[in-house]
């Protein structure tokens, strides 16, 4: 599934963000979920999320003014792509928002 | 009182959610019916059962069948519920479409078939069997019986039956003396009596098309020399429509303990005109093409009848004002508590509840093989469809039939006195329920089946599509977790369940008495497993929900609730069942038979 997050912070910036976002995301999963990231280039993000026994790849590109990306749920969890997406969203508009 | 609304949620849930990773969705051919699509199925058919068939399950109970000479007239409403039934093509709804049906999944189809189930079960038989009968027709009849038959019963203008058991035979078929002479026209004239046949005769169809086991003149003995015909009450005349009466006639009906507004006719076929479907003396492999589809749809009348005494069951115990608490008054301004405030009565609903949601969400499993065996692309996959479906049959039509009677038993108790009074609703499920448990091959046979048949077959691989998704869900969600607890509980039921299979196997090989005395153990220990492993799924999707954020928190909070209920409350009886099977057929066999 497709994620489409706009910004207007400019690529930089929005890294900065995100980088400094991401341990207080990971310390603030629920219960029974983890998130594990890595840098796999200036501006290209892998991520995962494990929730009850099910990983959730997600990718993400910094770009000038959005993040780009993708995430593939487990064919169990069909049903909830749509709010896996939305946590996503969220989470990563969160992170955006703190200077 | 008999009260029902149709468990939509949870029905949504079996069908759209719990089984997505089992390998059997995605159909091509079921493409066009999107989520929304089955939805709007779902709730138009919960309005029909809910305003048709539900009012008229009680009086139909009270008032029962008529026979006069020869003439079986349904109680009053069923004509007119089945007039409208048919109209809104609820016959034709998972059948083929190259003859008029609908082709939905039959993953919806079972579902629809549970409320009609649990708001009428007696009416549920007419266009069951019709059903069944549209099953074998399509598999085994000529392209011209086919093209002649099958777009009026499709259509419900004419129903089926299957006629087997007869006065002198029932389990053992091979005892079975009907017969049939060649005419030499390519028909048959067929001769003899049936027993028990389930809308032999009615009022509310245009014809009956019976479907009638019987032996050929040159027929070897035992089942090895039965073949199946197709009867018709009125022959087609040329344009197809109802022409001159055939020789067959109800010659009475059964007066029952339950299932009252059922037809169960006793018929006396004389020369009756008749064609052979299939090939001679292959007729019970025909025949059990229809009664497998019979014997998950029995599995389906246990369920829906235990989930509408669920329901009624509730509603009482929340309007019957007795005693107090045991942890102090809930209602002080009334005269006393309702009696859900007690933890028996709350065990016997909850008891009833997991047993309906465990039997729909396997059952759900069950109705996706039969999607895939028949449609699936791969042949892979229809081949392990195939081979999960024939394992599961008889455990879907012993274990729901044994539950959903328990259910009723235990809505009766938590009725107390009224519930043993007519009126009350609830003493009707537990009658409609019985039978169930007995046709279509008792309980015992269908043990006899999954052990005897299905265990041993292709060195155990039927039983692989089963063990597989079962095993690597353990290792998947294994170690640290909210989930632990389950998971391990469900791994130590699966490894009675896999102990038990090595104990069968290796002592049924040489003592078949071995394998007969553990039957019935196993199969409800394999039933216990299914249920766990559909629980423990669900629980996992609820707290993923949960973690996800869901606008349906109430659901997801109150289905691990009840999987917990499950878990530490019903499933601890695989041990009992595993004990009993590791003791072997001494404490059976020991007996004399004088000493009964």
């Amino acid at each position: 599934m497709d994620i489409n997050i706009p910004h207007s912070l400019g690529r930089v910036e929005a890294k900065r963000r995100i980088e400094e976002g991401l341990p207080k995301l990971a310390a603030h999963i629920p219960g029974g979920g983890g998130l594990t990231s890595q840098w796999q280039g200036d501006y290209a993000l892998t991520m995962e999320i494990t929730a009850l026994g099910s990983r959730i790849p997600v990718s993400l590109t910094i770009e000038e003014d959005r993040l780009i990306g993708s995430l593939e749920v487990p064919l169990l969890m069909k049903m909830m792509q749509g709010q896996v997406a939305e946590f996503v969203k969220t989470s990563a508009g969160k992170m955006l928002e703190k200077a | 009182m008999q009260v029902y609304t149709a468990p939509l949620r949870d029905m949504r849930f079996v069908l759209n959610e719990l089984h997505q990773d089992d390998g059997f969705g995605g159909l091509p051919v079921h493409e066009e019916f999107t989520t929304d699509l089955t939805d709007a199925v779902l709730e138009e058919a919960a309005k029909v059962c809910q305003d048709v068939l539900l009012p008229i399950n009680l009086s139909g109970d009270a008032e029962g069948c008529r026979y006069e000479n020869g003439v079986v007239r349904t109680p009053k409403g069923f004509k007119e519920a089945y007039d409208q039934f048919v109209e809104n093509g609820w016959g034709g709804l998972v059948m083929p479409v190259e003859y008029g049906g609908q082709g939905l999944p039959e993953a919806v189809g079972k579902l629809v078939e549970e409320m009609i189930c649990a708001t009428n079960v007696s009416f549920s038989l007419y266009p069951g069997l019709t059903a069944g009968a549209v099953t074998a027709l399509a598999a085994y009849a000529s392209d011209e019986l086919k093209a002649l038959y099958l777009p009026k019963m499709i259509s419900g203008e004419w129903s089926g039956t299957m006629n087997l058991t007869e006065p002198h035979c029932g389990t053992d078929l091979g005892m079975l003396r009907t017969k049939a002479d060649p005419v030499g026209d390519g028909s048959y004239k067929v001769t003899g009596s049936k027993i028990f046949i389930s809308a032999g005769e009615q009022d509310l169809t245009s014809n009956i098309i019976h479907l009638v086991l019987a032996r050929l003149p040159d027929a070897p003995k035992g089942v090895k020399g039965i073949s199946l015909f197709l009867v018709p009450k009125f022959l087609p005349d040329a344009d197809g429509n109802p022409g001159a009466r055939n020789g067959v006639r109800a010659s009475g009906i059964e007066h029952k303990m339950g299932i009252k507004a059922s037809a169960t006719c006793q018929m006396q076929f004389d020369d009756a005109v008749g064609w052979l479907v299939g090939q001679p003396h292959r007729g019970l492999e025909a025949m059990f093409t229809m009664m497998n589809a019979e014997r998950v749809g029995v599995g389906i009348q246990g369920l829906g009848i235990g989930e509408a005494a669920y329901q009624s069951a509730v509603w009482y115990a929340k309007d019957r004002l007795q005693g107090r608490s045991l942890s102090g008054a809930k209602y002080p301004d009334k005269a006393a508590d309702p009696i859900i405030v007690h933890p028996d009565v709350r065990k016997n609903l909850l008891t009833m509840r997991a047993y309906n949601e465990g039997c729909r969400a396997l059952g759900a499993w069950v109705a996706r093989g039969l999607d895939a065996e028949r449609h699936a692309t791969d042949p892979e996959v229809r081949q392990r469809a195939e081979d999960f479906v024939a394992l599961m049959t008889p455990v879907v039509k012993a274990l729901f039939t044994d539950l959903g009677h328990d259910s009723a038993s235990l809505a009766v108790q938590v009725y107390g006195g009224h519930g043993y009074i007519h009126e009350s609703g609830v003493e009707q499920y537990q009658r409609d329920a019985r039978i169930a448990m007995i046709y279509e091959g008792t309980n015992g046979i269908q043990a006899l089946d999954l052990v005897g048949r299905k265990l041993g077959a292709h060195m155990g691989r039927l039983l692989r599509s089963f063990f597989h998704p079962v095993s690597a869900f353990i290792e998947e969600n294994k170690g640290e977790g909210p989930m632990q607890k389950m998971i391990e509980a469900l791994e130590k039921a699966f490894g009675a369940l896999q102990l038990s299979t090595a104990t069968i196997a290796e002592k049924g090989l040489k003592d078949a008495e071995e394998a007969g005395a553990a039957a019935s153990d196993y199969l409800r220990l394999l039933g216990l497993v299914g249920m766990a492993y559909c629980f423990a799924k669900s629980t996992k999707i609820a707290g993923l929900q949960l973690f996800f954020g869901t606008p349906d928190k109430a659901f997801y909070e109150t289905k691990i609730k009840t999987a917990t209920f499950f878990f530490e409350k019903i499933l601890p009886q695989a041990t009992a069942h595993f004990l009993a099977i590791k003791a072997g057929k001494g404490a059976l066999m020991a007996f004399a038979e004088d000493e009964f």
